[in-house]
């Protein structure tokens, strides 16, 4: 009886979810091609005008190059910060260890909304104005957890004997970090890099209330649904979900095939850090 | 780019640092704790630490040259309105219904990708179910308005196989919501349910078919205590995710929905002491939360009949 | 340099892991283009003296002084002497020649001179084709040829190896063993060489360090190691050995008298290991190798003769361990070959020639 369950109902209802999973976007994808301004099923004239007068929106167009300057430098942040601090958590083993790591972790735990709420009323005490930088900087808080997980992984699997057969040819530490220790988690900081990109851009919540006259993408989209919409909105948001998705799976395939063995990217980073 | 290092060396300063440093694992350690520790303080504890010290503010902004006076009425203000209540029991209730829900629905599809699924094709069958979570959350609420309102996709598919009567009321209440919120929480459950269902060496359940155990035993004595700290995490996760979200429940739920979270959101908007009221808020949801996910799982670690 | 300075001088080095004491007051001299060995059990202190030396551990009091200067203080990038870790430690992410020619560029070197530097190496360690392969692609016995060229490149005072050899199979380090003798002779390098593989030792050194806990039991030549034991564990350490207890009875010149398990043996003074006397009245312990002792009715001139009960046969193909007792009930393992004794427990009679007898003076104590 299991094994009719497993060989038959259990795929079955895996590909039901993926499924699921799939066709709403599908939906929005065939809701840009509608040739009207009402967005409705069922679509009896398609047009590709939509999709290629998405240039002219140029409110839509404002808030991708916000998203896209808000995503820059957040992962700047992010990678500055987690980097380091990455390199203070290897240091420590045990129980200080993972006090450590609880602490970095934190935010990953407090729900969004608060985390927000709390920057937002943070950076009026050093008279920062709530714009991009701000996002910016609530993208990084949420981000550096992940940086510094995915890179301590890599970093467990790197030979005490490395650096120190660096140090013995002679090179100082300076040249040890650039020379043997970056290039090492390379792979995982590019991993690292794309996850900070992506999550970046499809952040709202932080996006919404650390920001103010130019809102992100997101956020945009947001005012735009609670307001009205055409199918123009489909359109865009379809091209914006084929980029990311594209990307992030570029991401993920990357940091399975070269990082060291038990990497898995977006996985180790999301849900195995406290399985480990 | 080492030859600027190497060049260095001719300055005595820099010889003498590199000495310190080559020397000193504590001055390794003090040279790059530095940037980290002042983010964490910062960036993790200040602002929560600040928040808790405004719900007790009569009013934030302070006035100019003003001293702050502290109260515990926000607090208080929490229990003197129904609206407020209401919304946070429904919040409550509803993360940990979405979350059973979710545990329910993808339990089967990690055990799928862990363990049915043959293994070559495990990386591309979870590159799959990833994917979509990718996109900004604003766009997953946009596709399920398409697929679910009057002349959404779905209420098109039933006519279009015949139906004939009124559209089917699927958006702004419960369903539109849970089907949303569900859409965002199903990777937060199946990542830590799959890396522990995927830990479980295959042979045990070989061996205890083979000593006489159905299947349903298996599972029950076997699977689910072995990857009992994945659905910890994974419902841990859900849980506080879904309390924290702010803006699909504006899009897909309907005015009667209000979550605890919109509430927070909303009081913010307002004028006057709103701030020290919605820390006040915030720091009701966080630790009624924390002790609310602290108790399942202190719960679920004793569980009697356990055998360790 | 001139050849009188020794390459590395160790004094009183004294290092401590909070309660253990890894390094118990040593002091080595390393004459320059030796090939010295640290041979000893897991634990003894070789490893954290090999470190102690390179810079990666400060010893808690004492002096490491290489080539004439004293580098106690100075951190391993500017010590000129180079390691060969046990894992190889090549960088991953470099080709072999960027791997060899890495110590050349910290030096400063000039690129051709680096480059005609690698090219050298690679031929010294007979792989002059592999320079453009990443060490991922090479085998083990390669990374490891690899790992010695890298540290050879810049010229060190000396070279430092952390059991170089035992993550290979048997066939591959007996190999490695010949190629790494050959490259010390070659370029005339001081090498000091950690294992705790007796064999190894024995076969590559001119100089055995055995230690123990901390502390070196004997400096020697591998053959006055293993024929003039200083201690019973460095005896027992370096292959089998038979013990027997005996005391002196007088002293006769250049022969000792001795008085063991009831009868009289005439040894050679020099008999006596570990540079110690010995007075009459002393009870010593007396080594004697399994090859060494001959089974017969009819003992040579001046040979030692010791009665004994034959007991257990131990078939090795070639030849056979024989387990026998004396009188006195000491047990004795010694070597035969198939066939020359009759199986069961009959009484034989042993001989050893009185020159392959060694004494170690009690005051030592067993281990």
């Amino acid at each position: 009886m299991m094994r009719l369950l497993g060989r038959i109902a259990l795929p079955v209802y895996f590909w039901l979810f993926v499924a699921w999973l799939f066709v709403p976007l599908f939906v929005m994808a065939a809701m840009g091609f509608r040739d009207s301004n009402f967005v409705a099923f069922p679509i009896q004239s398609w047009t590709t005008d939509w999709y290629r007068s998405v240039i002219e929106d140029r409110e839509i167009m404002a808030s991708l190059w916000v998203s896209l300057q808000v995503a820059v430098l957040s992962t700047v942040m992010g990678l500055g910060i987690g980097t380091p601090m990455a390199f203070m958590v290897a240091r420590f083993d045990g129980v200080w260890r993972a006090v450590l790591i609880a602490i970095i972790v934190m935010p990953a735990f407090i729900p969004i909304v608060v985390s927000a709420i709390a920057l937002r009323m943070f950076i009026g005490n050093f008279g920062i104005d709530t714009g991009i930088l701000a996002i910016a900087f609530g993208h990084a808080v949420s981000s550096v957890p992940f940086v510094v997980v995915m890179l301590l992984t890599r970093l467990n699997s790197m030979s005490a004997n490395l650096a120190d057969a660096a140090r013995d040819l002679g090179a100082d530490e300076f040249i040890v970090f650039f020379r043997v220790v970056l290039p090492y988690l390379a792979p995982a900081l590019f991993g690292a890099l794309m996850f900070c990109m992506l999550l970046s851009f499809e952040d709202f919540t932080r996006s919404f209330f650390l920001g103010s006259f130019d809102p992100t993408f997101p956020v945009l989209l947001f005012a735009r649904l609670r307001f009205g919409f055409d199918p123009g909105l489909a359109a865009i948001s379809t091209l914006v979900l084929l980029v990311t998705i594209v990307l992030g799976l570029y991401a993920e395939r990357f940091t399975r095939k070269r990082a060291a063995p038990g990497h898995q990217g977006r996985l180790a980073a999301r849900g195995d850090d406290t399985n480990a | 780019m080492t030859a600027i290092f190497i060049w260095a060396r001719r300055f005595a300063a820099y010889r003498a640092l590199t000495e310190l440093l080559a020397r000193s694992p504590l001055a390794r350690l003090a040279l790059i704790s530095i940037i980290p520790l002042a983010w964490i303080v910062l960036a993790n504890l200040a602002p929560l630490v600040q928040m808790f010290v405004i719900s007790f503010y009569q009013t934030y902004p302070l006035a100019e040259g003003a001293a702050p006076e502290f109260t515990t009425r926000h607090y208080f203000a929490f229990f003197e309105r129904p609206l407020y209540l209401s919304a946070f029991a429904r919040s409550f209730i509803f993360a940990t219904l979405v979350t059973a829900l979710t545990l329910a629905v993808m339990f089967p599809v990690a055990y799928y990708i862990a363990k049915v699924a043959p293994r070559m094709r495990r990386v591309r069958l979870l590159l799959l179910v990833i994917a979509p979570f990718w996109i900004s959350e604003i766009i997953r609420s946009f596709a399920w308005m398409l697929m679910l309102s009057n002349r959404g996709a779905v209420n098109s598919f039933f006519s279009f196989l015949g139906y004939s009567g009124p559209p089917f009321e699927l958006l702004y209440n419960n369903i539109s919501l849970t089907i949303g919120v569900l859409y965002l929480t199903s990777l937060y459950m199946l990542l830590p349910l799959y890396s522990a269902l995927e830990k479980i060496d295959d042979r045990l359940l070989e061996a205890a078919a083979d000593l006489g155990a159905t299947g349903f035993s298996r599972f029950t004595r076997i699977i689910l205590p072995l990857a009992r700290d994945g659905i910890l995490t994974g419902c841990t996760l859900v849980f506080l995710l879904v309390v924290g979200l702010y803006a699909m429940p504006v899009l897909l739920g309907g005015p009667s929905n209000t979550l605890f979270a919109s509430t927070i959101g909303q009081i913010f908007g307002r004028a006057g002491d709103s701030w020290p009221l919605g820390s006040a808020f915030s720091m009701i949801l966080i630790f009624v939360a924390l002790a609310y996910v602290g108790v399942f799982m202190a719960v679920l670690q004793k569980r009697p009949g356990r055998r360790t | 340099m001139p050849d009188s300075t020794p390459a590395i001088e160790v004094r009183d080095i004294v290092k401590s892991f909070g309660e253990f004491r890894a390094i118990d007051n040593v002091s080595l001299t390393i004459e320059s283009g030796v090939f010295i060995t640290l041979l000893g059990p897991s634990g003894c202190g070789k490893s954290t003296l090999l470190r102690t030396i390179a810079g990666f551990l400060t010893p808690d009091s004492g002096a490491v002084i290489v080539g004439g200067r004293d580098v106690t203080a100075l951190p391993p990038h500017i010590r000129p002497v180079n390691m060969v870790f046990q894992d190889y430690a090549l960088f991953p992410h470099m080709s072999v020649r960027r791997n060899v020619g890495f110590g050349c560029e910290m030096k400063g070197m000039t690129k051709s001179d680096i480059e005609a530097r690698v090219d050298a190496m690679l031929e010294l360690i007979r792989l002059p084709d592999v320079g453009d392969r990443e060490p991922g692609a090479l085998s083990g016995g390669q990374r490891q040829r690899v790992a010695l060229a890298r540290a050879l490149a810049p010229d060190p005072v000396s070279l430092l190896l952390d059991e170089p050899l035992g993550a290979l199979d048997l066939k591959l380090r007996l190999e490695l063993q010949h190629e790494l003798k050959s490259i010390q002779r070659t370029t005339g390098k001081t090498f000091v060489f950690v294992t705790h593989d007796q064999d190894e030792a024995m076969s590559m050194s001119d100089l055995v360090a055995v230690m123990k806990d901390g502390r070196i039991e004997q400096l020697d030549t591998p053959r006055a190691i293993y024929a003039r034991p200083a201690t019973a564990f460095v005896a027992g350490f370096v292959g089998a050995a038979n013990m027997l207890s005996g005391r002196v009875v007088g002293t006769d010149g250049a022969a000792l008298r001795l008085e063991v398990e009831g009868l009289h043996w005439s040894v050679p003074a020099d008999a006596v290991t570990g540079g110690r006397t010995v007075a009459t009245g002393d009870a010593v312990t007396l080594v004697i190798r399994p090859e060494d002792v001959i089974v017969g009715p009819a003992p040579g001139r001046g040979e030692l003769v010791l009665p004994a009960r034959a007991r257990t046969q131990t078939f090795l193909g070639g030849r056979v361990h024989l387990r026998c007792e004396t009188a006195a009930g000491t047990a004795l393992t010694l070597e035969v070959r198939p066939g020359s004794v009759p199986e069961g427990d009959g009484a034989i009679d042993l001989h050893v020639a009185p020159d392959a007898v060694a004494i170690l003076a009690n005051d030592k104590g067993h281990s």
